[in-house]
Order: structure tokens, then sequence, then C-alpha cells
């Protein structure tokens, strides 16, 4: 079992991550969203031990990995850029995970490249695709128990994406390895995630299922007999969607009895409850003032 | 064993670089020496064919003088054609150490650092130490084979040919020369490595060598200047400087210092600078190897890896070098500013000061808090 | 290709793959004795997380809808009872046909016959798939 403990790091005087704590299970694909900038990737970063935090600990079962470098052996992170391996061949990068990783599977590797049809080239001449194809299957091949994976389908055209997402569930369901995956892809997340992790301005703002966020929050259409109320409009505690004549469509971070009452105190011909979708929850949660990142 | 997997992965970044080493550096200790014995071989045949010319210089008949007569300063001939000193080519040896010292730092760490090599180094399942020590290690085992391979040959060449007279009775000599350039080569390349522990790209690594190769003697040149531009004498306080030059401490910190203060003049002939060598020149040389390596291997550790891509990576020091930026530039302003006048040199010298220390510390607030490449957060 | 996820619905996911194979199986497209897509095959296909899948088949598993055979597969079973089916999104399902059939002008009557030909159907696709071994 995965334990991130109180993580803070303070990077040029700003806080990246503040007292970030939460636990991963095997078997568990866990979705790590938030705005540009709210620190995910130092998180991953810090997670597999290429950052130190001022405070706090990333435990691998009963041991820190701070401490114990062996831990790197089932602990894989993939960036979102093949940068690293840029120069090697195919056949040189392999080489090379065989025999750091004991538990490299070569075939297994293989196989992922003939099924996509890969011919050993240098990894920078690889198109973008075939690069996330390439990296992510050396790191599935070495068959570890935990996986950091950054924006793995960040500009991947829709057939690659579809490949790479079914590699990942693939994996999880043979070889119940975690993997916690950082994007912005939420409409992909939201299909594969067993939680989610919402990260605001270095902290933790919410963990938790879809099904889980789509009870503590609400989406309404409401369709008013008269015109849509001034006073629904200036709440600061809702998100505004779309209005439409005297139809509002809006969420709310939280369900509450008083919205409800404030709602039918204002004559509505119809209410109905939407079901939010992972995009709407990340409006609702992280959303807030127009602050581009 | 799991360390080899380091040596290995090292070794395909810098094998194009290490062999190149090697090769070169056997043409380092050969050619020059081989180009020399042609002069040599030419002097002596011109000596013979027009005795006439050579007449003014020499005493006596040159047909009754042996080759070894030219070659000896004291009982000779009166005229010298040359000595073993002449014939060791340091100064090529010493470039090229330079150099690839350097260049293997900076492809070893350097580049590492510029690409995302360096996070996935770090992600892997070794510490920092085996990863430092793996470099360290392929880097200076390059300069001992190319030492060892190009000293040999160097010393077989000159054994086996005409010249062998001039090596008699220094064979150690020759073969410990031999060992403090491959010290020397060592510090070299140890001290660039230790620069990319901390310079967070290859640029700032190899300005970080430039500096750390020349400030120690450069610092102690800019006070030593500075005290002469306040007294315009040669007083007890400038000599105090000039030992310090000569000093072993200086020797210790400074490889290129600890070459220069071995009397290259005296070397072969006098025994007491014969054995000033042994006593400090090659511990000194590995002093600096213990301490770069240590030094380089702590912070190699201890740099916070959020800062690659800055020009120094501990953030938080970055004051300190600021300040003695800006200090040696300003004492450098104010000796160049001085030199112009005997009379007014205190003023002026306080004029360069200022000036001096302004530049610099524009230049730090460029370098040390903007230059830095951005990857991703 | 048999399954449609919609993830707008207020459905769960796994609840909307268990009335879907409860769908198939009563249609006659999934028929008993039949081998369904493992949880990997499903979860690849529709590219959603295992955990769902997983889910989803332990419950039809435990309406005995499914059969796990270790080493073989999962099979739809030979005979099963629907034991608590939750009238809430049939109930949705009738009111949002009431509407559409007054938009077609469609009246009750003919809503009601054309209703009892389709139920009809059905329960005869039924009854041939439980008859068959």
């Amino acid at each position: 079992m995965l334990t991130v403990q109180q993580l803070s790091k303070t990077i040029d005087r700003q806080q990246v991550l503040e007292d970030i704590d939460f636990t991963v299970d095997s078997g568990e694909i866990i979705a790590l969203v938030g705005r540009n900038g709210a620190g995910k990737t130092t998180l991953l970063r810090t997670m597999v031990g290429i950052i130190r935090p001022d405070k706090g600990d990333v435990r691998y079962g009963p041991s820190s990995i701070f401490e114990k470098a062996e831990l790197k052996r089932d602990v894989i992170f993939v960036p979102d850029s093949a940068d690293a391996l840029k120069h090697y061949t195919i056949n040189e990068a392999a080489a090379l995970y065989e025999s750091i990783y004991p538990s490299f599977n070569r075939s297994i590797f293989r196989e992922t490249l003939t099924r996509y049809n890969i011919d050993n080239k240098k990894i920078r001449q690889l198109s973008k695709g075939q690069k996330a194809m390439v990296t992510l299957s050396l790191a599935f091949a070495v068959q570890a128990k935990y996986y950091l994976l950054d924006e793995p389908t960040d500009g991947l055209d829709v057939v690659a994406k579809s490949d790479v997402l079914k590699l990942m569930i693939a994996q999880v369901e043979a070889r119940n390895c975690s993997i916690i995956v950082s994007s912005h892809q939420l409409h992909e997340l939201e299909r594969i995630a067993d939680r989610i992790i919402m990260i605001e301005k270095g902290r933790v703002k919410a963990i938790m299922s879809l099904e889980e966020a789509r009870e503590t929050s609400v989406k309404l259409q409401v369709v008013f007999n008269d015109q849509v109320p001034v006073e629904l409009l200036e709440r600061k505690d809702i998100e505004i969607i779309n209005v439409t004549g005297r139809v509002a469509l809006f969420m709310a971070k939280e369900r509450t009895k008083e919205l409800d009452t404030f709602v039918d105190a204002h004559d509505p011909m119809l209410v109905e409850e939407i079901p939010m979708s992972l995009e709407d929850i990340f409006r609702v949660q992280l959303g807030g003032e127009a602050s581009v990142f | 064993m799991s360390f080899k997997v380091l040596l290995k992965k090292d070794w395909k970044q810098v094998s194009i670089l290490w062999m190149l080493l090697v090769f070169l550096g056997v043409i380092a200790f050969t050619v020059p020496v081989w180009s020399q014995m042609q002069y040599f071989d030419q002097e002596l045949r011109n000596i013979q064919e027009n005795p006439d010319e050579y007449a003014d210089w020499i005493d006596g008949d040159s047909s009754d003088l042996s080759v070894q007569d030219f070659f000896n300063e004291n009982n000779g001939t009166g005229y010298w054609i040359g000595d073993l000193q002449s014939l060791i080519p340091m100064g090529g040896v010493l470039f090229l150490f330079v150099i690839f010292g350097a260049l293997m730092a900076s492809v070893l760490i350097g580049a590492e650092r510029n690409s995302q090599m360096s996070d996935f180094t770090m992600s892997l399942p070794f510490t920092r130490n085996q990863l430092y020590i793996s470099k360290w290690l392929i880097g200076t085992v390059g300069i001992i084979v190319s030492s060892v391979l190009g000293g040999t040959l160097m010393i077989m060449m000159i054994r086996f040919s005409d010249y062998a007279f001039l090596m008699e009775g220094s064979t150690n000599r020759v073969i410990a020369l031999v060992v403090l350039l491959m010290l020397s080569g060592i510090s070299f390349f140890s001290a660039a490595l230790w620069m990319g522990s901390f310079g967070g790209e290859s640029i700032s690594q190899v300005i970080w060598t430039f500096i750390a190769l020349v400030f120690p003697i450069g610092l102690i040149a800019l006070v030593q200047g500075s005290v002469y531009a306040f007294s315009q004498q040669y007083d007890s306080r400038y000599a105090f400087f000039d030992d310090l030059f000569q000093s072993t401490f200086l020797r210790v910190l400074s490889p290129f210092s600890n070459l220069a203060n071995v009397d290259m003049y005296q070397y072969f002939t006098n025994q007491a600078e014969w054995q000033k060598f042994l006593a400090i020149a090659p511990w000194s040389a590995l002093a600096f190897i213990a301490l770069s390596f240590g030094l380089g291997l702590w912070m190699f550790n201890r740099a916070p890896q959020e800062n690659n891509g800055r020009f120094f990576m501990f953030s938080k020091w970055l004051w300190l070098i600021h300040i003695i930026m800006v200090l040696c530039f300003a004492m450098l302003g104010g000796i160049v500013l001085s030199a112009f006048s005997m009379q007014s040199g205190f003023a002026l010298y306080i004029v360069g000061f200022l000036i001096g220390g302004f530049i610099a510390h524009l230049l730090a607030k460029r370098l040390l808090y903007r230059f830095n490449l951005k990857l991703k957060s | 290709m048999l399954y449609k996820i919609d993830m707008k619905s207020a459905e769960p996911l796994y609840e909307q793959i268990v009335n879907q194979t409860k769908a198939l199986v009563i249609r006659g497209i999934l028929r008993p004795g039949d081998k369904v897509m493992s949880v990997r095959e499903l979860a690849t296909d529709l590219v959603i997380n295992p955990n769902t899948v997983s889910k989803a088949y332990q419950e039809l598993e435990r309406l005995g809808l499914l059969e796990m055979h270790r080493g073989r597969g999962t099979f739809v079973s030979e005979d099963w009872i629907d034991q608590d089916s939750p009238r809430a999104p049939i109930l949705e399902a009738i009111k949002k046909l009431a509407i559409d059939c007054h938009y077609a002008n469609i009246e009750l009557t003919e809503a009601l016959t054309l209703f009892e030909t389709e139920y009809k159907k059905v329960g005869e696709n039924h009854a041939d798939s439980t008859a068959t071994e």
C-alpha cells in the first residue's frame, strides 16, 4: 500500500505542496486532477523520490522511498514526454530497463511492439503516439506495483489515446498494480478512475469517487414561472452554467436543504437534477475566479 | 551486480569522448616528442654539415664532440640544442586533460540535467551516491588509461631513440612527472564533475568549472593587486601574497598552482627540487582529488532536484555567490583603473571598485536569478 | 459492442452494465450457457475501470444471472430468476414514453396495443431461451 503522509514542499518561496495526505491500495486507478500549476507533477516527482519534501513522507508498504532506494524497483514514474531516453533506440532502452529492473519481462515488451507495429528506431524518431506507447510499454513490462503517470494521453490522437487507456486497464486487471494518473482528460478519467484526488494550490481539495462526488454536489436545471430570480444569480455558493429565458442551469458545490428551500421559494415550474460529469465536478470544486494559469 | 548497470549507462553516454581522450592522449604524449626529436636530428645534421656557421658558439672542434655534449648545459660545448625537459610535452597533455575533463563531466552530468534524463536516473533504484561514483569512476579511469598508455609509449619512444641518454638516471623523475600529469588530469575532471553537482545544466557547469580552476589563484591575485594599489609599493604585505602563491595550501586548492610550483628547470637536475616535488606535488594533487570528489558527492546528494536547470541549484545560498561575485569584479575594476596612474592610484581604485561592483551586481541579477531552464512544475 | 455506456446518466456505471446484461439475456441476445467477455475484455472494450466491471459481474453472479467457472470463464446461467429489479427506472421510462406519445399524437389505446405486442414478443424469446439447454 502506498501512503502519502503530510507531504509539504516549498519551492522559490511558494508552497507547492501542503499537507498532502492519501493512500492508494493495490488494483486502484487514482486520478490526480487540478488546474495547471496546482502541483500535480511536483507531487508525482516527489512520490518517486526525485524531489525531497520539506515535511512529510511517502511510504511504500512500511518503508520510506527516501530511505530505501530499492523500493524504486517497484515504482515507475512516466513523465509526460519521452525526453530522457530520446537518444536510445528501442532495443537499447529495453536492454537498459532489463538490466536495471529484475522483474522486467522482455517478451511482454516485444509483444506490445509487434501489436502496434513499431520498428526498432531511435526513440526521438518515433511519432508522438508511438513514443507514448513505447515509454508506457517499457514501464509496464517492468511489472511494477505502482505506476505514476503524468499526462499519458496528452497530445495523442484518438486511436493512440484509446490504446494507452486499454493498456492501463489490462495491466491493472491482470496484475493488480496501482496507477496514479495525472491528466486533464476528464472524460477519460471519469470512466477509468476508482477515486479522484483534486488538488488546488498544492492542497488536497477532495478525494472521492465519482459517485461520492455526485452525492456531495448537485447540478440543477430549473424552469421558473416568472423570471430567473436575481437572488439566485447573486448567490456566491453556486456556479451558473447557463441562463436562457426562464431556465437556469447551475451547479452547487454542496447540496443543502437551504438551497432546495431557496429554489422552491422562488416558484419553480420544473426542477430537474442533472447528473454531474467529472468536468462539472472539476469546475464546481476547482473553478472559481477566472484565473488562467 | 547492479552497479555495473550504472557504469554501462554512463559509458554509453560518454564512450566516444572517452575513446577520443585515450587516442588523443597517446598523440599528445608521443607526437610532440617525435617532432622534437626530429628537430634535434635536424640541428645535429646542420652542425655536422656546416661546422663553420656554428664555429662562433662551439669551443673546439665539432668533430670531437659527441651527441651528448650538445645536450648538456654545463660542461658542454657552449651550444645547447635541448634537454629532457624540452622533450616532455607537458603543456599539450594538460591542455587535453582540461578540455576533456570538462567535456566528459559535462556529458556525464550537465547533459543529463538538460534533459529529463536527470529526473529519470533519480527515479531509478540506486542511491545518489552510486550515481555519482559511477560517473566519477568512468572519467577517472579514462584519464588513467590515457596517461598510462601515452606515458608508457612516450618513455619507450625516448628509450629506443638516439636520445635515450637524456633519460639516464632520470627515469624515475619522468615517471613521476607522468603520474603528476595524470593526477592533474583527474583533478580537472573531478573538479568539473563537482561543478555539475550543483550547476543546474551544462553551460552553468562549464562556467563553474572555469571559475573553480581559476578562482583560488585569481582571488589571491586580486587581493594582492588591491593591496598594491593602496600602497603603490612592493612591501612586506605584497611579499606575503607571493609566498601564498607558492604555499602548499594553495597547491592543494588549485591544480594549476600545484603544477606551476614545480620548477621544471631544476626538476631533473636539482636533487633538492626533486625531493620537494616528491614531498608535496603528488599529495597536493591527491588532496585536491579527495576534496573535489567528497564535496561533489555530498553536493550531488543534497542538491534540490526541483532547482534543476538553474545556474546554482542551492538557491538558499545565492546571496553568498552574489556577494563574492560583486567583490571580485569590484577588485578587478579597481586594479584595472588604478593601473593607469601611479599618483592617483588609490582614488582610481575606488572608482574602478565601484564601477566593477555595479556591473557585477547587474550581471549577478541576470545570471543567478533568472538563468534557468523551465521544466514542468 | 453489446453495451452502451452513458456517462451522462445518473445511473452508476456498474448498474448500467448489470441492467444492460439483464436486458441482453431477456432479449435473447445472450443465451444461457453463452460465454460472456471476461472482466478484462469488457473493461478494455468499453475503456472503463476493471473494478467497475468486476463489481457488475459480482452483482450479476449474486442475482444468479452469471456463473463464474474457474479456468474456463464466465457464463450466462442456465436458469435464473430476477430477484430484485428496481422499478424506479422503469417508471421513469414510462413517464418519458407517455410524454413522447402525447407529442406523436398516439392515442392511449394504440399505445397500449403497441406495448402489448412488444411485451409478448420478448416473452416468447425469453421462454425460448430458457427452454433450450
